[in-house]
Parts: C-alpha cells; sequence; structure tokens
C-alpha cells in the first residue's frame, strides 16, 4: 500500500517538476511547482513528519509561490514568451547533468548507503505521528537554539532587503 | 511492522528532482524560471535531510530541513526583489542578454 501511494507521489512530482522547466509560460512553471511542492509535502509525510509536511505547505506554497506570482504578475512577460525558451548552451548542459545524475544514482545503489542497511522498523517504532513533532521541538529548542534565533535575524534580514530593493526612490532627493 | 520502501528509492527521488533542477537553472533563459529551479534543488536536499533523518533515527535532519525553508523564503524574497528591479531597469527576462560583466 505504501509503495502505491510513493509511486504516485514520486511520479507526479518528478513531472511536475519536468514541467516547470519545460513550460512556456511562467504562469504554468509556478503552478506545476506548487503541485510538485504538495507531491513533496506527501512524501514528507510517508517519511513520518507530519510538522514538516505543513509547514511545506504553509512556507512553500504559502508563501514563496504567492512571491512568485506576484513578481510574475509585476513583469511583462508577454514579450519574453515570444523568445526561444532555452540558451544557447542547453546542448552542452544536458548530457553534463545527465552524467551528474548517473554518478549521485551510482554513489546511492553502490555507495556506502546501500550498504548501511537503515532500518526504519525500529525507528517508526520509537515514534509514531505525534511524537515525530515534539522530538523536532525538543531538538529545535535545546541543542539548536542558537541557530533558531539567528536564522530569524536572516528572516528579517531578507525581507527588509527585499523591502529596500523593490521601494521606488524619489525624484529630487 | 516496518514499511517496506527501502531508503535508496526516496535517495533517488530526490536525486532527479536534484537534477531537473539543475538543469532548468542551467538551460532556462527566462529569471523566473531559473529561480524557481533553485526553489526545486533546495526542496530536492530538503529531502534528502527528512530521509537520512527518518531512516537513521535522528532529529537534526528534520530541524535542519526547518532551516533550509527558512532560508529558501529569505533568499526568494531577495532574489525576487533583485530580478524585479533587473526587469525595471534593463527592460528584459533573459539572463543571456543581462551580460554587462562579461568582458
Amino acid at each position: 500500500m505504501e509503495y502505491l501511494f510513493f509511486t504516485l507521489f514520486s511520479s507526479i512530482a518528478v513531472i511536475s517538476a519536468l514541467l516547470v522547466i519545460t513550460f512556456r509560460n511562467p504562469v504554468h512553471s509556478v503552478v506545476s511547482l506548487i503541485v510538485c511542492f504538495f507531491q513533496v509535502a506527501c512524501l514528507f509525510v510517508l517519511l513520518r513528519s507530519p510538522f514538516l509536511a505543513g509547514a511545506q505547505i504553509f512556507v512553500y506554497v504559502g508563501a514563496i509561490m504567492i512571491f512568485f506570482v506576484f513578481a510574475v504578475f509585476l513583469m511583462d512577460f508577454k514579450s519574453s514568451m515570444a523568445k526561444e525558451r532555452f540558451g544557447k548552451m542547453t546542448v552542452y548542459a544536458l548530457p553534463v547533468a545527465v552524467l551528474m545524475f548517473l554518478e549521485v544514482l551510482m554513489l546511492i545503489v553502490k555507495g556506502p548507503f546501500a550498504k548501511m542497511g537503515a532500518q526504519p522498523a525500529d525507528v517508526q517504532k520509537m515514534m509514531d505521528l505525534g511524537q515525530s513533532t515534539k522530538a523536532i521541538g525538543m531538538v529545535m529548542f535545546t541543542k539548536y537554539l542558537l541557530p533558531f534565533e539567528i536564522i530569524s535575524v536572516v528572516l528579517l534580514v531578507g525581507f527588509v532587503g527585499a523591502v529596500v530593493l523593490t521601494v521606488k526612490e524619489k525624484k529630487g532627493e | 511492522m516496518g514499511h517496506a520502501i527501502p531508503m535508496e528509492y526516496y535517495l533517488i527521488i530526490s536525486a532527479l528532482l536534484f537534477t531537473i533542477g539543475i538543469i532548468g537553472v542551467m538551460i532556462r533563459r527566462n529569471v523566473i524560471v531559473v529561480l524557481m529551479s533553485l526553489e526545486l534543488i533546495l526542496n530536492a536536499v530538503n529531502i534528502n535531510f527528512v530521509t537520512f533523518s527518518h531512516y537513521l533515527g535522528n532529529m537534526t535532519g528534520r530541524v535542519f530541513s526547518i532551516f533550509t525553508m527558512a532560508v529558501a523564503a529569505a533568499e526568494v524574497a531577495v532574489a525576487l526583489a533583485i530580478a524585479v528591479n533587473l526587469v525595471r531597469v534593463r527592460k528584459t527576462m533573459e539572463i543571456d542578454e543581462i551580460d554587462t560583466l562579461k568582458w
């Protein structure tokens, strides 16, 4: 049963990711990316982390993709849509990327991860769904408290920077 | 009763999404689509974090994937602001045509 859902989610994720980079219209790409993020959230549920699935939907679909939608609306993409989608380097870039994927695949299948023989069974027994969120909180607010505080400052600086960058300068100042 | 999906399957899906993101960054000419491909890459990294966290029974991976999401949000905010300004000033969305720094 879990295999069925895994196949469903992962295949839709990969197909929609492929559509993101092939659609001509950026708005279609945005919608396709939203579908991809939803599927990844489903994969997080399969990986027994419901909090991350929720955060994925809130942060990526709710915040980041809305940013993208507004950015697309702010720009004039009609003129760009008529032009060629892919750059001149596509012929060289594709084989390099495929080669990289094959290397990573070999690392996964033949490398140390395959020999590790990770056992999800007892891990799963250790934490059912509610426990997982609790465990994240326990680790985040004790061991990683300082990075957590720093990340909030990073977010603040990022958003202030975005506002500063987009505000138009007044004439005569 | 453990679930039967091996860890490698998740890693392969993550590698696939990562590669698609890399391809998108390299071949697309539209600024917005390049930024979206970057998001795809960050998301693939997140899947890797959570997979290892789940299969090795260590919560650190999940905490770091939350950090990745926060950094991705900040990055997108700044990057889109820069992109909007770029389009406003240069009147083009094609990254091939923005080559003033090229000598």
